[in-house]
């Protein structure tokens, strides 16, 4: 059930702990790759490398928050679990709001940590493909001309091919080919599928304005 | 030509020229008025010029006749115009020059008598007109006049050497002297015209003068010319002898045949020039045949050359009434001078240095005469200082003197000084000295009786003030004196009760004493009153009074003899006083007053202790005081009965009372009351009611209790959190161990006894997870129980900690100070919790100053409101060694510490209290020493239901605060 490649990062400033980790996943065979500081982790990571984090919240130097907050801001989605101590509810509450997919409280049941973890890497397998899929998208709307381009946007708009032809100055026939064009480069198998896909596309370009 | 008359040529041509001369400079001479153009004056002077024009004209045709042509025959009407207009002399003159030539035929005469006449004509109306306005002729003109005869004589020359060349020169040489003789001439008459002026009029106002003074004395003239043998007296003598104004007196045979020969003899005297004046007093016969007495003053004003006299003139004074005063004066100083020689008393005139210029007699016995003797010599040397200052006296001050003087042979005299004046000075002085030895003696015997007798007045120790019917002190003895701060003359003779009673009691002695005198009141044997001394004080007097008798048996005033009593009154009152303030005391104050007997009885109880009780006396005396003590206190009751009775005698206990329903707490001390023998006879107590400062005492003991439990609770609360991560870690490590090692036996169903090692795996798990709650319930636990969030003043928490730790700095040789912001808005917080925090800060800088010994230390401990960000800001701040920048994040973590003592959780636990109150905590690093600071949320901005434990998420961990970076420089 977890993907070969999928890579569970651990960073605590406590070696004891740290291994003791890294040993516990390593025994239901999960892939460990652990970190003694949040620097150690940033220096190494890539983010392309499917997998999920868990961060211990007190640490010397930079905290766990921080690094979750720095890493969301770098776009960075890669799923967080956090180990709190025990009646750290306000730091858990930040985490979370920060985006922190989970937070468990220390000591644990090893058992609800594994299962946590195994969520996490999931979803992060689910977010990975996503994105692909989106990628996809994006990609195919791309290879849209111009023109295809500018009648599907109508088209997801709503507008008949008679309104399209009149708007554009063309034949009711030429819209019929755009469209059908269109239809088959991005793959839509019908109309709701399209406006899905121009949504994703929107979304991204509106994201990608965003970071930049 | 041939002359009508033999007159020579020269002669005729000096005239015709001295003619033509003059009325030429007439005719100038008038131009000068003219110009002043003044009404009759250019009037006159007009016609002064026609005139001379005319004249000028007859001459010039006289010199060159044309034939048959007269030039004066046609200015015949101007002529008569002339003469009606008031110039008759000029016509005439002109009337004359015209006959001459015309009717004689004279050729020479006419022109020039002629011009001579009316020239003469015109010059007599000129002087006429001049001296009638009294108008001397002025320089100037008299100049131009010069210098108009000078240009027209070089014109004339001009002319004659035109019509007869050759003796132009002969003219001017001959004409030059008498041009220059006729000015001067004028010159002269014209400066003596006006000297003749000048001299009359001086003349003339000397005389109104004299004329007027006369006429204001009264006094008559009288005139002897010896010239013309005229004798004149003037009006004012028939005025002075009441003779009519028109009767004709001759003085011989008015003055008196006693004064005629003297009067001769005088007048002989000056009108020989033996005397320089004349000056007689004679008596003359009134016109009613009484004798007038005047004085004649007179000079001989003009003598001939042989010096005999010309003129004699003088005035004629009644002075009869001077005279009558002066035989008057004469009479009174004949009578005066009988008085003063025929006087009993010496009569004497010193000069101011005390020389005697005149005595009336010799003095009895001495020597013959003493005029011009010093008054001193004459007085006993004990006498001269008196009599120099009496002397000395009258002539500075002018003031008249009176002394008692002695001769050398003790006879006594009163002698009486007094200035004679003249113009103000004191130039002489009038002594009159009298015998007055008999009464001197007996004066003096009675003084030696008085002085003895006043002497044994002084002696007494008692004032004695004897008091005559008029109220007048008769007698006032030394003490007395002294009594009233005066000495004993200003006493004597002073109204008693005007000047030595006070306004207040004044009338009511006074009424008493004539009571008295008159017999209507009993005499009072002892009286007390008040009698103002003159420093104005008052003092009480208490007098025995007896009745003073004269020698017909009448009373004749009191005699009293009076004590002070001033200080005794004063000490009784002050005594009243006292006992009234004492027993006012006893009864009024909140002390509890007691007194029992040795058994504990009750036998006084003062107001207070019944109020405190809330009993009623009765009820109270005659009880044992210590059944109402506390069953817990019983033994200090019993200490303040039994230990009394041990030295010093004195106990304080301090025990519980039943007041009512409640119990109360009493300070008492207990002191033995002794008898004469020493023995103890009863016991007072005088207590306070101490409850409300037991009840702060208590309350403050509670406090730092409950601050001391508080701080208690936050080290294990601190400790707690601290141990509870730190083993937390290990137990983390354990689990995960464990789980692996689980999961690896897991996958070996085969082997059972491998199942149940992962059974105990999960055992060990389950344990670790059990401790590690363990450690978590306990902190929790700890640091729960306490919280109780309340809206507090933060400056009064602030204060509040400084007075706590105020001791402690005191030991350390530091200075709290307090800064406190006034318009600092309440904080929500835990009151014990915050004061804990500020009296950890507070403590740590004065442990940090003390590292730093040996100088004066200051703890500074400010508070301020920080509205924009809705924060109280408290900072501490010391002048110890202050923070490193590097500690500055480190000395808050747990068990870090710069001490040697204490377990370094101060700051962390501070931070901690300060966090979960939603505020920060922070030290900076200052040069000049140690800085904390720390904030909380003011109430305002903290309605959002904040409170104790439920602070905001992000601030509850301290990691993550600190995390968060320190915070912004407040």
């Amino acid at each position: 059930m977890t993907p070969a490649n999928a890579t569970v990062f651990i960073v605590d400033d406590d070696a004891d702990v740290r291994q003791s980790l890294s040993c516990l996943l390593e025994s239901v065979d999960m892939k460990v790759e652990s970190f003694a500081s949040a620097d150690a982790f940033i220096e190494a990571f890539d983010s392309r490398r499917p997998g999920c984090l868990v961060l211990d919240v007190r640490m010397p130097g930079r905290s766990g928050l921080e690094l979750l907050e720095e890493l969301r801001e770098c776009g960075q989605s890669i799923p967080v679990i956090f180990l709190t101590a025990h009646g750290e509810v306000a730091s858990a509450v930040r985490a979370m709001k920060s985006g922190a997919i989970d937070f468990i409280e220390k000591p644990y049941s090893e058992q609800v940590l594994l299962d946590r973890i195994h969520q996490a890497l999931g979803a992060d397998r689910r977010r990975r493909e996503l994105e692909e899929q989106r990628a996809q998208i994006v990609q195919r709307f791309h290879s849209l001309s111009p023109r295809e381009q500018q009648v599907m946007g109508m088209v997801v708009a709503g507008q008949l091919n008679r309104q399209i032809a009149e708007t554009l100055g063309l034949s009711e026939k030429t819209v019929e080919v755009h469209r059908a064009h269109v239809m088959e480069k991005t793959r839509a198998r019908s109309l709701p599928d399209l406006v899905r896909m121009a949504l994703i596309v929107e979304e991204k370009a509106s994201l990608d304005a965003m970071r930049e | 030509m041939s002359p009508a008359l033999d007159i020579p040529r020269a002669v005729t041509d000096t005239i015709e020229h001295v003619g033509m001369l003059l009325a030429a400079g007439f005719l100038l001479s008038h131009l000068l008025p003219l110009a002043n153009r003044r009404g009759p004056l250019a009037r006159s002077a007009l016609l002064g010029v026609v005139f001379s024009l005319l004249a000028l004209m007859s001459l010039l045709s006289a010199l060159e006749p044309l034939p048959g042509v007269y030039l004066d025959a046609r200015l015949a009407p101007l002529t008569l115009a002339g003469a009606v207009a008031g110039w008759p002399a000029a016509a005439m003159s002109f009337l004359i020059s015209f006959l001459y030539r015309g009717g004689l035929g004279g050729q020479m005469i006419g022109p020039a008598g002629g011009s001579i006449v009316m020239a003469t004509a015109i010059g007599l109306l000129y002087w006429h007109w001049r001296g009638r306005r009294r108008q001397p002729m002025r320089l100037s003109e008299l100049l131009l006049l010069a210098a108009a005869n000078v240009a027209q004589l070089a014109a004339w020359i001009t002319v004659a050497e035109t019509l007869r060349p050759g003796v132009a020169g002969v003219l001017s040489a001959s004409l030059l002297p008498a041009e220059f003789g006729a000015l001067v001439l004028l010159g002269v008459i014209f400066s003596d015209q006006q000297r003749r002026d000048h001299q009359r009029q001086v003349l003339r106002r000397s005389e109104q003068r004299l004329q007027r003074a006369l006429s204001a004395t009264q006094d008559a003239v009288f005139e002897v010319d010896y010239e013309r043998c005229r004798q004149y007296l003037g009006p004012q003598l028939n005025r002075i002898l009441s003779y009519p104004d028109h009767a004709v007196l001759n003085f011989d045979e008015l003055i008196h045949p006693e004064d005629r020969q003297l009067e001769q003899r005088l007048a002989d005297e000056h009108l020989a020039g033996v005397a320089s004046h004349y000056e007689a007093e004679f008596r003359l016969r009134a016109a009613d045949d009484r004798w007038v007495w005047c004085l004649a003053r007179g000079r001989v004003v003009k003598r001939g050359a042989d010096g005999r006299p010309q003129l004699w003139i003088g005035t004629i004074a009644d002075i009869s009434l001077r005279k009558r005063t002066q035989q008057a004066l004469m009479r009174s100083e004949a009578r005066w001078r009988s008085l003063v020689e025929n006087a009993d008393a010496y009569i004497g005139l010193l000069d101011p240095g005390g020389l005697i210029l005149f005595l009336n007699r010799a003095p009895s016995g001495g020597a013959t005469s003493v005029l011009g003797r010093s008054i001193f010599d004459l007085v006993p040397p004990d006498c001269v200082d008196p009599v120099r200052a009496a002397l000395t006296e009258v002539v500075q001050a002018g003031r008249p003197q009176r002394l008692e003087i002695h001769d050398l042979r003790d006879r006594w005299y009163v002698c009486q000084l007094a200035p004679v004046r003249e113009e103000g000075q004191v130039v002489a002085v009038v002594t009159i000295a009298s015998e007055i030895t008999d009464r001197k003696l007996t004066e003096l015997r009675i003084r030696h009786q008085r002085d003895r007798a006043q002497a044994y007045l002084d002696v007494a120790a008692v004032m004695i003030v004897a008091i005559g019917p008029d109220e007048r002190v008769q007698l006032a003895n030394r003490r007395a004196a002294e009594l009233l701060g005066c000495v004993v003359e200003q006493i004597v003779g002073q109204n008693w009760f005007d000047r030595f009673l006070p306004d207040a009691e004044r009338e009511k002695v006074r009424a008493t004493f004539h009571g008295i005198l008159a017999g209507e009141l009993k005499l009072v044997e002892t009286f007390e009153n008040a009698v103002r001394c003159a420093d104005g004080r008052e003092r009480t007097i208490e007098w025995h009074n007896a009745l003073l008798y004269d020698v017909q048996g009448q009373v004749a005033g009191t005699i009293s003899s009076g004590l002070d009593v001033t200080e005794r009154r004063a000490a009784e009152r002050a005594l009243r006083d006292s006992e009234a303030r004492y027993r006012s005391l006893v009864e009024t104050r909140e002390e509890l007053i007691l007194r029992l007997r040795r058994d504990g009885q009750v036998t006084f109880a003062n107001e207070g202790y019944c109020r405190f009780l809330g009993q009623p006396r009765d009820a109270v005396v005659g009880q044992r005081y210590d059944a109402r003590a506390h069953p817990d206190d019983q033994q200090a009751a019993d200490d303040l009965l039994r230990d009394v009775e041990r030295p010093p005698g004195r106990v304080s206990r301090e025990h519980r009372a039943r007041a009512g329903e409640a119990w109360r707490w009493i300070a008492w001390e207990s002191s033995a009351i002794h008898d004469e023998d020493g023995r103890v006879t009863e016991i007072q107590l005088v207590g306070r009611d101490i409850t409300k400062r037991k009840d702060a005492e208590a309350q403050a003991r509670d406090r730092l209790m409950q601050l001391a439990r508080i701080s208690r609770l936050n080290t294990i609360g601190e400790m707690a959190a601290t141990f509870a991560h730190e083993l937390n870690q290990p137990l983390t490590a354990i689990i995960n161990y464990a789980g692996a090692a689980r999961n690896r036996l897991e996958r070996e169903p085969a082997v059972p006894r491998l199942t149940e090692s992962g059974d105990m795996m999960g055992r060990i798990i389950t344990q670790a997870q059990r401790a590690s709650e363990l450690v978590y319930r306990v902190r929790n636990y700890v640091s729960r129980g306490t919280s109780s969030a309340a809206s507090v003043g933060l400056n009064e928490l602030v204060a509040e900690a400084a007075e706590f730790v105020r001791p402690e700095a005191r030991r350390a040789g530091a200075a709290v100070h307090t800064e406190l912001d006034d318009r600092l808005p309440p904080v929500v917080v835990d009151r014990l919790q915050i004061e804990q925090v500020l009296v950890n800060l507070m403590l740590n800088a004065i442990d940090a100053m003390g590292e730093l010994p040996g100088r004066p230390h200051h703890l500074w401990v400010r508070t301020r409101a920080d509205h924009q960000a809705g924060e109280a800001v408290v900072s501490i701040s010391d002048s110890g060694p202050g923070v490193a920048a590097d500690d500055l994040q480190r000395i808050f973590e747990p068990f870090v510490s710069s001490k040697n003592k204490g377990m370094g959780l101060g700051l962390s636990i501070s931070r901690s209290i300060v966090q979960a109150a939603g505020g920060r905590l922070w030290a900076e690093h200052r040069e000049e020493g140690g800085f904390f600071a720390f904030s909380l949320p003011v109430e305002s901005n903290s309605t959002s239901g904040r409170a104790g434990r439920a602070a905001p998420p992000d601030a509850v961990d301290p990691a993550v605060a600190e995390s968060a970076g320190p915070p912004g420089t407040p």
